[in-house]
């Protein structure tokens, strides 16, 4: 039902992920390994939702969010992050972020989060 | 205003009004004082001619005496007056000549019948008619007189004139011209005078006006022809002449200059004495005092000037230097080039540079712990990535692989080996959890984030949570919770400290009757957490060591427990970190109670 363009430097994090998604009937319609990449496709793909892993070579999430929420606003992001430091997040909070995942991630948690994301009204 | 500017002036306001003050003063007093004596200096000096003049007056009385009592001038003359006999004018001339010649003032001696008819004359080249129209025969015929006035030749003259009596008649009157030295003389001694003081006297012509009958210092043509008129009230002789016996202490002399001045009156000739001095001079002692007074201020000004320059400069330099050390040690440059006196103020500075270096190398240590902190930090973010990323897939696909909608159905013995891959990659990440925990703590980086939430519902799901491994273990889990108030703190964190604490006690407790309770307790400003079990009890050296990184309390190989012995390291540190305390009670062999403490407001409400 979703449209999600997913970002991690990670080949089987992004592999995972895909197949979580796909499990829940939601659609992958994107994917970057890096920054770079991430902001290039979100311009041509809008996808509903942005799963974003924030440390990443070439441009880290927060680097995306910085560029795209300017231009996005109604963009709904969740990050995905290793650092256990939810002060990053805070940090995403103000570029649009709404929603947070910590790895490593259990199914449900994937699956929950988006579920609330798709329900928001953004 | 500078520091040195305001020593300037504290000093100069303090120490030159004291002093200007009392040099006023003290000159004002001491021109009274030297007013007071110059004038009764003057005072003395004019009795003392005064009494001198009088003598002189008297003296020249005697004189007259001398001759117009002479038995045989007399005799003579009332001869003479009755017959005109050349014999008796000649007898009196030879007396009169005799008398001329005894006394060598005389100049000149005329004996006047009543009728003022000249009998006999010491010269007869003088006008006798000169004399006896005047006020000295006039006055001579009642009683004997004095005068000075212009004479033979135009001048000074001394007149004295006397009558002379023979059995009670007036048979006639003897007029003598003489020098006025006697009488001029008093007042022409400048002795103690100085320079500009001198005596005088003066009489008063027809007019009323006075006119000067002896010399005067500072006018060689005054003699009997200077007059002052009787209005000129502010000059001493019309004063003296007015009878004011008196001294004046403001005056003005014939001159125009300002006087100290002491006046007498000689009744006998109806004659004004003066005796003054110039003020510049009498207080020629007040003006050098004067000068000296101004001079002494302004020599203190610039004295206390130039201390206070001095003193302020050595006292503000150190002070400046002082403060652009500070300055530049604001600035972070520790280098201080102070210049240093021998004194307090150079020990400060000295001590001030040592403290400079000392904070130098403070800054360099705490720059290099913190590039410590800093790599610590890096290195806590790297481990956290790097150790995370790959558990994620792994964990993930062991969900996924269990899943049956991802990638298809697996058998029992695929499911069992997936769930032994499971439960080693969950083990892994706790130690992974705790080690960086335990990092976090140990470099004060463990965040919190408190919130208020219901305590009794954070209870009663740790026990749904821990309800299955009880019922497997056969162990008897009780909690007890009031249920009216929230506290304000990390609930996840608690959670993470009761969990911990459950997971060690289920390990502990025995194999039959096993049971654990979680109690919650209100106290005055905290919330008491214990949890107990009637487990094997941990004796006191245990006990002592429990808290401890990496401590276990089995070490054999075939521990039970299985656990990084970061646990309670972690609970100690979180407790902590909330405000609270955490310890144990227990006996070897009686069961344990761990208890801690979270700091509660009393903010409390009913659901």
């Amino acid at each position: 039902m979703a449209r999600i363009m997913i970002v991690d430097d990670s080949d089987e994090i992004r592999g995972l992920l895909k197949k979580i998604i796909e499990m829940a009937n939601h659609d992958v319609v994107g994917e970057a390994i890096d920054g770079v990449q991430a902001i290039a496709k979100f311009e041509k793909l809008r996808p509903d939702v942005l799963l974003l892993d924030l440390a990443m070579p070439k441009k880290s999430g927060l680097e995306v969010l910085q560029e795209l929420h300017p231009k996005f606003p109604k963009m709904r992001t969740i990050v995905i992050t290793a650092n256990g430091d939810t002060d990053v997040y805070y940090d995403c909070i103000k570029y649009g972020a709404i929603g947070y995942i910590d790895k490593p991630f259990e199914i449900k948690e994937v699956l929950d989060q988006i579920a609330e994301v798709q329900n928001l009204i953004v | 205003m500078e520091l040195r500017q305001k020593i300037l002036l504290t000093i100069l306001i303090g120490f030159l009004p004291i002093i200007i003050l009392f040099s006023i003063v003290g000159f004002y007093y001491f021109e009274q004082d030297v007013t007071k004596f110059e004038l009764e200096r003057l005072d003395g000096i004019g009795a003392s001619i005064h009494a001198h003049i009088y003598d002189n007056i008297e003296r020249n009385y005697e004189r007259l005496q001398g001759i117009t009592s002479r038995t045989q001038l007399r005799e003579s003359l009332d001869a003479y007056n009755t017959n005109f006999s050349t014999e008796h004018q000649q007898k009196i001339e030879k007396i009169i000549t005799d008398g001329k010649n005894s006394i060598n003032e005389f100049k000149e001696i005329m004996i006047f019948d009543p009728q003022g008819n000249l009998a006999a004359s010491t010269n007869y080249d003088v006008d006798p008619k000169i004399f006896s129209n005047s006020e000295v025969f006039e006055k001579g015929l009642i009683r004997n007189y004095l005068d000075i006035d212009m004479g033979l030749n135009n001048e000074p003259t001394l007149f004295l004139s006397g009558p002379m009596y023979l059995d009670g008649k007036l048979i006639g009157v003897t007029i003598i011209l003489s020098e006025p030295n006697s009488i001029t003389d008093v007042t022409s001694d400048y002795i103690s005078f100085g320079e500009t003081g001198e005596s005088f006297m003066a009489k008063k012509t027809t007019s009323g006006d006075a006119i000067f009958i002896t010399p005067l210092r500072f006018d060689n043509d005054a003699q009997l022809k200077k007059t002052i008129p009787f209005t000129s009230y502010e000059i001493p002789i019309t004063q003296a002449l007015l009878k004011n016996e008196d001294s004046f202490e403001n005056s003005i002399d014939y001159r125009g200059k300002e006087v100290l001045a002491s006046t007498r009156y000689i009744v006998d000739t109806d004659w004004g004495l003066v005796v003054k001095i110039d003020k510049d001079e009498a207080f020629e002692s007040l003006n050098t005092l004067k000068s000296i007074t101004i001079f002494s201020i302004l020599i203190s000004i610039g004295f206390a000037v130039g201390a206070s320059i001095i003193l302020s400069q050595k006292i503000t330099k150190p002070i400046e230097e002082l403060q652009l050390a500070t300055h530049s040690i604001s600035k972070g440059d520790y280098d201080i080039k102070i210049k240093q006196s021998k004194d307090e103020l150079g020990a400060l500075l000295h001590d001030f540079k040592k403290m400079g270096t000392s904070l130098k190398k403070s800054r360099k240590q705490l720059r290099d712990l913190r590039e410590v902190e800093e790599s610590k930090e890096n290195f806590l973010s790297m481990v956290t990535h790097e150790l995370r990323t790959p558990l994620t897939p792994i964990l993930g696909w062991c969900e996924a692989l269990k899943e049956p909608k991802i990638l298809g159905s697996l058998n029992e013995k695929q499911i069992g080996a997936i769930d032994s891959i499971e439960v080693c990659a969950i083990r892994l990440k706790k130690l992974i959890e705790d080690v960086l925990d335990v990092q976090k703590l140990d470099i004060g980086k463990f965040k919190i984030r408190t919130k208020e939430f219901p305590i009794h519902e954070l209870i009663k799901n740790i026990k749904t949570e821990f309800e299955i491994i009880a019922q497997e273990k056969n162990i008897d889990f009780t909690i007890q919770c009031p249920n009216n108030f929230n506290l304000d703190s990390d609930r996840e964190r608690i959670k993470q400290v009761i969990t911990n604490l459950l997971n060690n006690a289920k390990d502990f407790v025995p194999e039959k009757n096993a049971k654990i309770s979680l109690t919650v307790k209100e106290d005055v400003d905290q919330i008491i957490f214990s949890l107990s079990d009637n487990g094997i009890g941990i004796n006191k050296e245990q006990q002592q060591e429990l808290f401890k990184k990496f401590y276990q309390i089995d070490t054999s190989v075939t521990r039970e427990h299985q656990g990084s012995g970061l646990g309670l390291s972690i609970c100690k540190g979180i407790i902590e970190t909330l405000g609270g305390k955490i310890w144990v009670e227990s006996q070897k062999g009686k069961g344990t109670t761990f208890y801690f403490t979270i700091p509660h407001k009393k903010e409390v409400y009913n659901k």
